[in-house]
């Protein structure tokens, strides 16, 4: 997926409600490319040069590590708000 | 769909110039994305103007406009840079490299612990490395110069490569402290002497590998990190 392509996959999965900045997203495309999560390839689109992001297999692993951290931040989050409460 | 000219593509390359993207390979991922957006603006606002498209477009960058993106583009690239040099420190570290490396360590010792010039090694060994250095910065500068003008692109890792980083004379700052701290290294006990010249050499080695190495093969190291780049120059 390229840039533009991405924001637009994003607004439009979330319904609109949410919407990556694009001030926000080159950053963080750069920073994953930069740690090697990520691979770039491009192609020449309508006049212009396309760069494609490509998740890398470490990139994947990455993905599946930090999903697993957020599932169990939410748990935690849970619990504190809405604790079972036996007795 | 309406779609932007040749002209009006160029106009976005000029676009990002005045906004202080000066580097290629981040103009043309700008320019793709301007482009995306002002065409999608078209499909929604046929009646808009390209200049009006393009602002609008500019402003979802945020009040600092493409500023945030370079630096963190900066920033990735140094990385880049950085991890490039440690894999070339990394080949002097096994061998066969590494038992020249070894000779050389035991030469400067050699030279450090026995010869009576030892000072005077030293301290020429520090006054030469910063001339070699200074004088390659600015015989690379000259090139990245004439290399900028002659097609009129640049690109950040080349920048990197040919400044070594933009460390310039920061580079020599540790020598200069250790230099004003040694004196009379004849007499130093081995131990110190030994630990000197593994500094000294690893030093050397790195400015080595920055002002020469790397620098020999920029072509291939910039391949290897813009795919764009070769479809371009």
């Amino acid at each position: 997926m390229y840039g533009y392509e991405i924001t637009q996959k994003v607004k439009e999965k979330t319904n609109g409600s949410l919407e990556i900045k694009e001030g926000a997203l080159y950053p963080i495309l750069h920073k994953l490319e930069a740690e090697g999560f990520l691979t770039v390839e491009v192609e020449k689109v309508q006049k212009r040069i396309r760069k494609y992001y490509k998740i890398t297999e470490s990139g994947e692993e990455e993905r599946v590590s930090q999903l697993a951290a957020l599932k169990e931040y939410m748990t935690t989050m849970e619990q504190l708000f809405n604790p079972k409460l036996s007795y | 769909m309406s779609q932007l000219t040749e002209q009006q593509i160029e106009s976005l390359y000029k676009f990002t110039r005045q906004h202080f993207v000066e580097y290629y390979d981040l103009q043309t991922e700008l320019v793709d994305h301007m482009a995306n957006g002002i065409e999608q603006q078209w499909n929604e606002h046929p009646t808009l103007s390209f200049e009006q498209a393009r602002d609008r477009e500019f402003k979802k960058f945020g009040v600092f406009g493409f500023m945030e993106v370079l630096e963190e583009r900066q920033k990735a690239m140094q990385k880049n840079y950085g991890r490039l040099v440690l894999k070339h420190v990394k080949e002097y570290m096994r061998i066969p490299k590494i038992i020249g490396f070894a000779l050389i360590i035991l030469l400067t010792y050699m030279i450090l612990k026995f010869a009576p010039i030892a000072d005077e090694f030293f301290t020429g060994g520090i006054f030469t490395a910063g001339l070699l250095y200074l004088t390659s910065i600015i015989v690379r500068r000259r090139i990245i110069k004439r290399q900028n003008f002659e097609n009129g692109k640049k690109w950040m890792l080349r920048e990197l490569i040919f400044s070594h980083g933009f460390l310039g004379g920061l580079f020599f700052i540790p020598i200069y402290i250790l230099h004003g701290r040694v004196n009379d290294i004849n007499g130093m006990y081995d131990v110190w002497v030994i630990a000197l010249s593994f500094i000294i050499c690893c030093y050397y080695l790195l400015f080595y590998i920055m002002a020469f190495e790397i620098p020999r093969r920029a072509e291939e190291y910039l391949e290897q990190t813009y795919p764009e780049y070769s479809i371009t120059t």
